[in-house]
């Protein structure tokens, strides 16, 4: 049998390399002189400790001086190359900062892109940025590290797009900075950041498409014209808006607030006429206030997603009041997590509507709730309806009770743990 | 050139192999190879058969079924396709594989060659240069001297 893989040409077998580890890739040169001088088409290098371990790889301390041994090598190799992305994640101590910096800088001649990385307490100096070629970065993602920003010139973090930054811990005046000067991003990311005492972010940036925010008790004043994606995970005590006419998709989890979040969600449909999904958590005491629903009722919301902290025997009817105030809704979504203390249900009225629903996904951990009251009120009044998928812990006992529905939507129900 | 979307579903297309062998094949079927459509826009008979020159006929028969699978989107799922795929691969020997990456190149069917490379990937990960070289059957033109060069280059790669 001959060579089979030798004879192949060099962009076939440099195709292999790159989908190899970086480790077996570099092993990969010792096999013949064809492979020692193939060129790695490289363009993406990811340092972490599965891609340079293998799987033996442990973020252990014997590893450390090993991993940056490895970094240094593999940027010798590939030194003439353009890279586009460097990634470093990995727990290396304060002490290999200086090579850090090296790397950082290597990557920047080599014209990278985008730079993430997540090494813990390491300290980013926006120096090895700027000013003079770093111009090529567009996208910079920070984890666990901290950032300098003394003696920071503006330009390179006006050329970024993207900038995700998650446990770098800032004060207010570094913030105020980053947003008064990242005039270009289409994308943010704010994730545990604002600590210890930023009360309220104001982001007012023309170009920013997509935001997500995961901190706590946060003011928030948006101006932001072409956002179409707006995730807020933390606590939130207050959201400013101005009009977001590109708005689709909206994430919120006012969760401290007295009102259960019910004027913050008021606001955003008043802001964002335009939005079709909405996600958010709800106490339950929101779910009753009609005063609410009725502006719900102007939107086109075609997608509601529900995720909701539910006492035992509390009653999930009260959803329906959502469903119902939403003329366009095509897609439900529940997620119900249980709350230990009970309360009895009143007795109600099962309200007569018809609506456009097509797909119904419900989670739930429990069905101590009255579930099955409310999968059969949508079953039967849903006439769109195409798909209904449950999760939910008693799999059996839930297709016994549904087997008899007379209803032409596909019905799944998985088990959950 | 205005055609409905009918008929130029219903379009057969003939690939004729490096050894004369001769496939009938919907058009959209084999327009998942760049090479092919990009040949078809030249072509001023339709008609006529298109010359595969590298491919085998029985490598062209693979690749085919190959192109059959991923053509037809709307009775499987990912997870189906995936696991299609999967055993597709694991069906060849690393003769057909050889000859199949070269098609796959040549023709360029993106998610053949990505499926293929994957699969000769996940021959080499994780075995010694020895193991591969045997797998391969790759001949060791080092000397001692230069092989212990590039082992003391990166030595981090050969520690174990």
């Amino acid at each position: 049998m001959g060579d089979y893989i030798s004879e192949l040409p060099d962009d076939v077998v440099s195709y292999i390399l790159s989908f190899l580890t970086l480790r077996d890739a570099v092993r990969a040169r010792l096999l013949s002189r064809r492979w020692r001088y193939l060129p790695y088409c490289r363009t993406v290098l990811r340092f972490d400790a599965l891609n340079v371990f293998g799987n033996e790889g442990y973020n252990r301390v014997s590893h450390r001086s090993k991993f940056v041994r490895l970094v240094d090598q593999f940027l010798d190799i590939l030194r003439d190359q353009t890279l586009r992305v460097l990634e470093l994640h990995f727990g290396l101590d304060n002490e290999y900062s200086s090579h850090i910096d090296s790397w950082i800088l290597r990557a920047v001649t080599m014209g990278i892109k985008e730079l993430d990385l997540g090494i813990q307490n390491y300290v980013f100096s926006c120096y090895l940025l700027c000013p003079w070629m770093a111009s090529s970065l567009t996208c910079l993602r920070l984890s666990g590290c901290q950032l300098n920003l003394s003696s920071c010139c503006t330009s390179w973090i006006s050329h970024l797009t993207t900038l995700h930054m998650s446990w770098v811990r800032m004060n207010h005046n570094d913030m105020v900075f980053i947003l008064s000067s990242a005039l270009n991003l289409t994308s943010l990311s704010i994730e545990h950041c604002c600590y210890p005492r930023i009360k309220c972010l104001k982001v007012e940036l023309l170009g920013l498409k997509k935001l997500l925010i995961d901190d706590n008790s946060l003011d928030i004043k948006l101006n932001c014209p072409n956002l179409e994606v707006f995730e807020c995970i933390g606590q939130l005590s207050n959201l400013t808006l101005a009009h977001l006419p590109f708005l689709r998709q909206a994430k919120v989890f006012p969760i401290g607030r007295r009102d259960g979040g019910s004027s913050i969600i008021a606001e955003l449909i008043r802001f964002a006429p335009h939005l079709k999904a909405l996600s958010f958590f709800v106490r339950p005491l929101v779910i009753q206030p009609l005063p609410l629903t009725a502006r719900i009722s102007k939107s086109c919301l075609k997608q509601l997603d529900l995720v909701m902290l539910v006492p035992y025997g509390f009653d999930l009817f009260g959803i329906t009041y959502f469903i119902n105030a939403c003329p366009s809704l095509e897609i439900l979504r529940l997620k119900l997590h249980p709350l230990t203390f009970t309360r009895q249900s009143p007795q109600k009225e099962y309200p007569d509507c018809q609506h456009q629903l097509k797909e119904v996904e419900i989670d739930t951990y429990s069905q101590k709730y009255n579930l099955v009251e409310l999968v059969l009120y949508l079953l039967r009044n849903a006439v769109a309806l195409e798909k209904m998928v449950i999760a939910c812990s008693d799999k059996e006992k839930l297709t016994t009770l549904l087997q008899n529905v007379n209803s032409s939507a596909e019905l799944i129900i998985r088990h959950n743990q | 050139m205005a055609s409905t979307s009918t008929s130029t579903l219903s379009r057969k297309l003939i690939l004729k192999s490096s050894d004369g062998e001769k496939f009938e094949v919907d058009e959209n079927v084999a327009m998942q190879s760049q090479t092919i459509k990009h040949m078809i826009e030249d072509l001023d008979d339709i008609n006529s058969p298109i010359p595969v020159s590298i491919v085998t006929g029985t490598i062209l028969s693979k690749v085919i079924e190959y192109c059959k699978k991923h053509a037809t989107e709307d009775s499987d799922s990912d997870e189906q396709l995936k696991q299609w795929d999967k055993e597709y691969a694991n069906n060849m020997d690393l003769n057909t594989l050889y000859y199949l990456l070269l098609a796959a190149n040549y023709m360029e069917i993106k998610g053949l060659l990505e499926l293929i490379t994957q699969c000769v990937a996940d021959m080499i990960k994780g075995k010694s240069p020895e193991e591969i070289r045997a797998h391969f059957n790759i001949k060791n033109d080092f000397t001692p001297q230069e092989e212990a060069n590039i082992r003391n280059e990166n030595p981090w790669a050969f520690e174990n």
